[in-house]
């Protein structure tokens, strides 16, 4: 079970809600190396948000969580048979021979194919985490290389896309509720959907830089 | 369950009928070998299962498949 049957009624990670307005800043490189000094501010509106506060952390600083847009699936995640028959399998580990397509492997040399098969159990597609379809997510179009559309019901979230919405009527898991609040919610994930969003979370922002790395 | 193998002569030929089946018990798996009727043959192995991990031990002893490359869509706009 990817959801809550029934949701709690205040904020947790990997809620899904709606209704908070997405924004980043682009800065243009200053010439010489030194800060940037223009800047302009992107707003857009996400149909569809994940909030990746940790629930402890949720309101603690300012009255914000943290969230990340909803996305559709990237198209080339269609070639890989596993991923395809349940795109949530992007969340858990995997062993190598599924991290890739067959074709994929096929294309590896035999070094290289025996190196990756050696590899054991280990996440694919770091950056992401993928919603399972839900009545109240629309299912949407994609197109599929060389196979035309396809329906999906599917949404992902890139980690590299988090951002902050701060807002009085946020409040902690174990304040009392607020109206505003919950009705901007849509889904709560069930406990052991949601170990796994922490899980990989957890995994994105602690594995070591390629650039620390001692010998191959 | 899921067969595995099948028995198979050297010439190519089918030596004797039989399919390996893999079942999951408890916290092991088990591979036994039925004939083409599905009668038991025999049991081949019985091998530890890793599912019984908790996601925290799976993930503790994860690591990561370097494959980005394979999943890049050239079609696709930055923000």
């Amino acid at each position: 079970m990817f959801y809550a049957g029934k949701h709690s009624g205040v904020l947790r990670l990997g809620d899904v809600v709606r209704g908070f307005p997405l924004s980043w800043m682009a800065a243009t490189p200053a010439e010489g190396g030194s800060v940037p000094r223009e800047y302009r501010i992107e707003v857009q509106t996400p149909k569809f948000s994940a909030i990746l506060s940790p629930c402890c952390s949720i309101a603690s600083y300012g009255k914000s969580i943290l969230l990340c847009p909803l996305i559709p699936v990237e198209k080339p995640w269609f070639k890989n048979p596993f991923f395809r028959e349940d795109f949530t399998n992007v969340n858990r580990p995997l062993p190598p021979e599924k991290s890739v397509s067959p074709e994929t492997l096929g294309t590896m040399t035999p070094d290289e194919r025996l190196k990756h098969l050696a590899s054991g159990e280990g996440f694919a597609l770091l950056e992401y985490f993928v919603y399972a379809p839900h009545d109240l997510l629309e299912r949407y179009d994609i197109g599929v290389p060389g196979e035309g559309r396809e329906e999906v019901g599917h949404y992902a979230i890139d980690f590299r896309r988090m951002f902050r919405v701060s807002c009085r009527g946020i409040k902690h898991p174990q304040e009392l509720n607020d109206e505003t609040m919950s009705s901007a919610k849509l889904l709560e994930l069930s406990i052991e959907a949601r170990a796994e969003l922490r899980h990989k979370l957890g995994f994105y922002f602690n594995k070591p830089a390629r650039e620390d790395e001692i010998g191959d | 369950m899921e067969p595995v193998e099948s028995g198979e002569g050297a010439t190519g030929e089918p030596r004797q009928a039989f399919e390996i089946l893999t079942i999951p018990f408890d916290r092991y798996t088990v591979k036994v070998r039925v004939g083409s009727g599905g009668e038991f043959i025999d049991v081949i192995e019985v091998a530890v299962s890793k599912d019984f991990r908790t996601i925290q031990q799976r993930i503790t002893s994860t690591g990561f498949h370097d494959v980005a490359e394979f999943y890049r869509d050239d079609d696709k706009d930055d923000d």
